[in-house]
């Protein structure tokens, strides 16, 4: 099983606790955009998390961009529970979308 | 919603580093995420700016990590034997460019000890800084002076690889010729080093008779000779070609100390225009100024790896591995540092013998007293960072807090070790204090 940093925990977490998609993650860990895309590359790549497109006809509706959402998958959920016993996690800040 | 010009310069060089497979999704991606901040901040341009350099990370990382060969790579260049391989190569470059043609020069050392030869120039009182004579009081010294067979002016010209000398001043170093002669008949005259007659002459014995530089070729010098900072291609003996001063060579007369010949050569010189007020004239072995670049630069060497290795040591008593890894980098760097300057630099010559031209020994002095301090930090600044136990360079640095919120919150960096062995936390502010944390001590 992947081994995390306290970062990519924290991510982890972040994506875990119902943040889906980049900016989110941010605002919620209060980590900058230069520490949380690289960590969310290196974890999809490592399988701990999976990235989907919205679908553009949803997004369209609202007239927005379509998001890349994150969802953490069952590995990713093994590696977050055994970082949970090495880590306190921080708070995370409250959803503002 | 516009996005400001300079975020949207920072996308765009981002855009250009990403793999061209993954641009397309990558740009999508950070569009919308911007589009997202822009809706939940307004009128905080800079802000945006800051998130926008975070795309440059993200880029740089999808870049670094693009295939399995160029993520190996990357890897491997942040491990100790990198480092250590990477300091060797800049070495071996060193030597390579150089030959160590003057590092051995040094350790063979003088060929005119016990030859009773002196450099003769002039000093200003509290400055120290060694100026040249004029030749027409060289010209009185070598008539008059009792304790001296003879003197001769020497110096660099204008014109590169070109060294001017008095026609006796191979004479009195006592320099036969490999090839021809060096006593000369009707001047001027050309003498040629060994390394410009192999190069530029193909070893040619016929040399002797053609015109090098105005003056035909007398000779050729023979292949160990060197003369203290000198490494002229081509010596042209003649008269001095302007009043300018220029350094003097002297063979002292067996018997006589430097001291007593400084003696007389300073009442001579009294008498001799121009006489030049404040300065005195100085006679210094040729023997203890080829002697100096050994103890100028290599006892310093010797303290510096000394000192260093003893406080790595001390320091990290507790890490045997970090310590050594650390000593290592100091020998080698300050060996890198030593060998440039000795190879590529002449502050030890041209400011001890009396060289007029001051600039290139000023640079040189400068490239040895800043090397080794340079050096040093670089090692103590790269130690820093990496992680205590399996001595990679500690990566992903995370800046915690505000600098202007310190009173009541930390602020700081953390660096994070790839393989997983721990954190750094380096405090902001005043406070040096680095703390290591091992993630998985209990493991």
């Amino acid at each position: 099983m992947a081994e995390l940093s306290y970062i990519s925990a924290t991510v982890l977490h972040s994506i875990a606790s119902g943040r889906g998609y980049g900016f989110q993650v941010m605002e919620a860990a209060g980590l900058p955009s230069g520490t949380v895309y690289p960590a969310l590359r290196k974890m999809e790549k490592a399988g701990l998390i999976r990235s989907q497109w919205e679908h553009a006809a949803v997004a369209r509706a609202e007239q927005r961009p379509a998001r890349r959402y994150y969802r953490i998958t069952s590995d990713g959920e093994a590696a977050l529970a055994s970082a949970g016993q090495k880590y306190r996690f921080p708070e995370l800040a409250p959803k503002k979308s | 919603m516009r996005v400001p010009i300079e975020s949207r310069v920072l996308l765009a060089v981002a855009s250009a580093l990403v793999p061209r497979d993954e641009r397309a999704d990558w740009r999508r991606e950070w569009d919308a995420e911007i589009w997202w901040w822009l809706g939940s901040h307004t009128g905080e341009r800079l802000r945006l700016a800051v998130h926008c350099a975070g795309a440059l990370k993200d880029a740089a990382y999808l870049r670094a990590n693009h295939g399995d060969a160029i993520a190996t790579l990357r890897r491997a260049a942040g491990s100790p034997g990198a480092c250590l391989a990477g300091l060797a190569l800049l070495l071996a470059a060193v030597v390579a460019a150089s030959g160590l043609t003057e590092t051995r020069r040094v350790l063979r050392g003088d060929p005119f000890a016990g030859a009773h030869l002196a450099v003769l120039s002039q000093t200003l009182p509290f400055m120290g800084a060694h100026l040249g004579v004029p030749p027409a009081k060289v010209a009185d010294w070598d008539l008059r002076a009792q304790s001296l067979e003879g003197a001769a002016t020497y110096s660099r010209t204008r014109r590169s690889g070109v060294a001017q000398a008095s026609p006796k001043f191979f004479t009195l170093l006592g320099t036969h010729a490999a090839i021809g002669t060096l006593s000369v008949s009707d001047m001027p005259a050309a003498v040629l080093s060994y390394e410009c007659w192999q190069r530029k002459f193909h070893a040619d014995p016929a040399v002797v008779g053609r015109t090098v530089d105005s003056a035909p070729v007398i000779g050729v010098l023979p292949r160990d000779f060197w003369f203290l900072d000198l490494r002229p291609e081509v010596w042209i003996l003649g008269p001095p070609a302007s009043d300018a001063p220029s350094p003097a060579l002297a063979r002292l007369k067996p018997g006589v100390k430097p001291a007593d010949a400084q003696t007389e050569l300073r009442v001579l010189a009294a008498q001799v225009k121009p006489v030049s007020r404040g300065s005195a004239v100085v006679v210094e072995p040729v023997e203890r100024l080829s002697a100096r670049p050994l103890s100028a630069l290599g006892l310093p060497w010797l303290v510096l790896v000394c000192c260093a290795t003893a406080a790595a040591v001390v320091r990290f008593r507790r890490a045997p591995g970090f310590a050594v890894f650390l000593a290592a980098k100091v020998v080698l760097s300050l060996t890198l540092v030593l060998l440039a300057t000795v190879e590529f630099g002449s502050s030890w010559m041209t400011i001890n013998s009396g060289e007029t031209n001051l600039a290139a020994g000023v640079v040189s002095l400068w490239l040895f007293l800043a090397g080794p301090g340079a050096a040093l930090y670089w090692c103590w600044r790269d130690q820093r960072r990496r992680c205590r136990t399996c001595l990679h360079r500690l990566e992903m640095p995370v800046y915690f807090g505000e600098g202007a919120r310190m009173l009541l919150e930390h602020a700081g960096t953390e660096l994070v070790c790839p393989q997983g062995h721990g954190s750094l936390f380096t405090a902001d502010g005043a406070d040096p204090a680095t703390q290591w944390y091992p993630l998985f001590a209990g493991k």
